[in-house]
């Protein structure tokens, strides 16, 4: 699932669009989604942006597979062009920074931003935006530090005021192709195949069903070391190894049980 | 949306992170010359990186990146219960480097800490005069305990700077373990009886399966061979063992390698030891769901993770056995859990 943060419907529309994502009404925010992407608009500012990341994450949990990217505009210094697309590497917020990993090979600039509580005049030395830190701090406690990805693109140079809906819009748009480099990129990085397939999963669960807790967790541990060791499916018909793995045939008593166990780690790890 | 490009980053340190302390420091510049492509983040304190929650070590194993910084004390631990302190009576090492750029699946950095990045301390001096108060007396100093400082050698002069410190002090004697094939990177230095280079052999097949990003058991020897014949301690570590149902053959015939390339009666030393660690960095290397070797159901002892009694002195007997055919026991040492 690919999780998309914008402040305004402005900087979502293109996205809304491009992959045309329906609007849902499960949340008191605007969502839209289909089946691989959830786009919530957060409204502008620091907890606004902190607040829909939350209420998304927490309404559709995201796995290791996932990946979050706040996209938006921002004001920066004359040094950055209007129109710009910036992949942000340290977001500031007063005395605390924060460092989302960028681990794949992109085309774009790189920059630290400012997260601020109110819209800027003064000209500063870095980009900044008001939403960045917001979407970090709630979006670290669901996702590792590479899986947080955030797409700035430059609106201005502290001119907020010359900032308009049309102008947003028309910034995101024109950047589309290079949004979808960086996440199919991100999504390179990030992917990790599953160990177990659903039948090796379902026999696990089986048989941890005939264990106490501290047993089970000893027999996947044992389940992982034949997985990783022998790079062999797990479970397979008419092989001898079904016979060491095989479910009890009744109800084991606790000394059954224990040698039971033994069985199950010995096959699989001898 | 589907499709997947770009893998990660092939260049080595993709972004350097430098503490703001640092940044005129020489040895930072000279870094920063060496990576002018790379993506420079300015940061305030080195933990604000390396110690970040929720990083993933796996992915970052494979795009790591460096991070310089300023130690401050303490700049030296006493050696670990896990290793050998050959009987000196000051044994210490040191955290001048964190993290490796070779990516073993054993290793017990992967257990430690929250990220697979190195941290380099910039300060050398600063250790140096830490370990002063100790030089009235022999002292060992292991320098890559946390790391491997030959690796990282072309880029930080690290191991350079320690063994001219050694010239200078008689009582410092140094440990310097790698897996690197780099010896080029000290051999225009004198030989000193001071230092030993403990090398970590495997067998290729083990290097293929878990020592990511580390050079081939060949290149390990040829590099070995050179430093023997410049006249340098060798101490061969083959050591941690990993053991599996080709353990008798392929560490017996390890073994005969390396006999085969060096002259037994130049090797200093011969280190054997089987898989071992604290069993809570094991619990955090199970998070990794990477390796088999982090699920092997290990005896627990103390908080230590082995094979257990039985196969940890088969092991040792084996190779023991088999090391006798070339060197006598007063040159082999050997770990075991007491």
């Amino acid at each position: 699932m690919l999780y998309i943060v914008a402040a305004l419907s402005a900087e979502a529309r293109p996205i809304v669009e491009k992959y045309r994502l329906k609007r849902v009404h499960s949340l008191p925010f605007t969502l839209f989604e289909n089946e691989e992407i959830k786009l919530i608009i957060s409204g502008m500012g620091i907890l606004n942006a902190m607040m829909a990341t939350s209420a998304l994450l927490g309404h559709c949990p995201p796995n290791e597979n996932d990946l979050l990217v706040n996209i938006g505009i921002c004001a920066a210094p004359k040094n950055f062009k209007i129109g710009e697309a910036l992949l942000i590497h340290k977001i500031n917020y007063k005395e605390h920074s924060y460092f989302p990993d960028i681990l794949f090979e992109h085309q774009l600039k790189e920059s630290d931003i400012l997260s601020v509580d109110e819209p800027v005049e003064n000209v500063l030395q870095t980009p900044a935006d008001m939403e960045s830190y917001g979407v970090y701090k709630a979006a670290s406690r669901f996702f590792r530090t590479h899986q947080i990805l955030f797409f700035k693109v430059v609106s201005d140079h502290f001119e907020p005021q010359a900032v308009t809906k049309e102008l947003a819009q028309e910034l995101i748009s024109k950047n589309m192709q290079d949004l979808e480099q960086v996440l199919s990129s991100a999504r390179y990085v990030i992917k990790k195949g599953e160990i177990f397939t659903a039948d090796e999963k379902e026999l696990i669960q089986e048989i941890s069903e005939q264990l106490t807790k501290a047993q089970s967790d000893r027999f996947v541990d044992a389940c992982y070391y034949y997985k990783f060791h022998r790079g062999q499916p797990l479970y397979q018909k008419g092989t001898l190894h079904e016979s060491g793995i095989k479910l009890p045939d009744e109800k084991l008593s606790k000394l059954q049980r224990s040698e039971y166990l033994e069985q199950l780690i010995k096959t699989l790890t001898l | 949306m589907n499709s997947l490009s770009k893998p990660s980053h092939s260049d080595l340190f993709s972004h350097l992170y430098i503490e703001e302390s640092v940044l005129d420091e020489p040895l930072t510049k000279e870094i920063r010359a060496k990576f002018s492509k790379s993506k420079i983040i300015i940061i305030k304190h080195y933990k604000d990186v390396f110690n970040r929650p929720n990083q993933d070590f796996a992915v970052q194993s494979r795009s790591k990146n460096l991070i310089l910084a300023r130690r401050s004390a303490p700049f030296l631990y006493e050696g670990s219960y896990y290793s050998d302190g050959f009987e000196y009576e000051n044994f210490f090492y040191t955290p001048s480097i964190l993290g490796c750029l070779y990516d073993c699946e054993y290793c017990y950095l992967s257990g430690m800490y929250n990220s697979a990045n190195s941290v380099f301390f910039v300060n050398t001096a600063d250790f140096f005069d830490a370990l002063t108060p100790y030089l009235e007396k022999p002292t060992l100093i292991a320098i890559s305990y946390d790391t491997d400082t030959l690796a990282i050698e072309s880029i930080t002069s690290h191991t350079n700077a320690w063994i001219e410190h050694a010239q200078k002090n008689p009582n410092l004697h140094l440990e310097i373990r790698t897996k690197s094939a780099n010896f080029k990177a000290i051999r225009h230095l004198a030989s000193s009886e001071q230092t030993v280079l403990a090398w970590t052999l495997s067998p290729q097949k083990i290097i293929d399966s878990y020592e990511h990003k580390t050079p081939s058991l060949q290149s390990r020897l040829k590099s070995i061979k050179e430093a023997v014949e410049a006249g340098w301690r060798v101490r061969v570590c083959i050591d941690p063992v990993i053991y599996n149902e080709e353990f008798h053959e392929l560490y017996p015939s390890l073994i005969e390698q390396l006999f085969c390339t060096i002259e037994p009666d130049k090797l200093f030393q011969l280190t054997l030891g089987s898989f071992r660690m604290s069993s809570t960095h094991l619990k955090r290397m199970k998070k990794l769901k990477r390796s088999d070797i982090a699920f092997y159901p290990y005896d627990v002892k103390e908080g230590i993770v082995s094979y257990g009694k039985t196969i940890e002195q088969e092991i040792l007997h084996v190779m023991t056995q088999k090391a006798l055919e070339y060197i006598p026991e007063t040159r082999i040492r050997t770990w075991q859990l007491q």
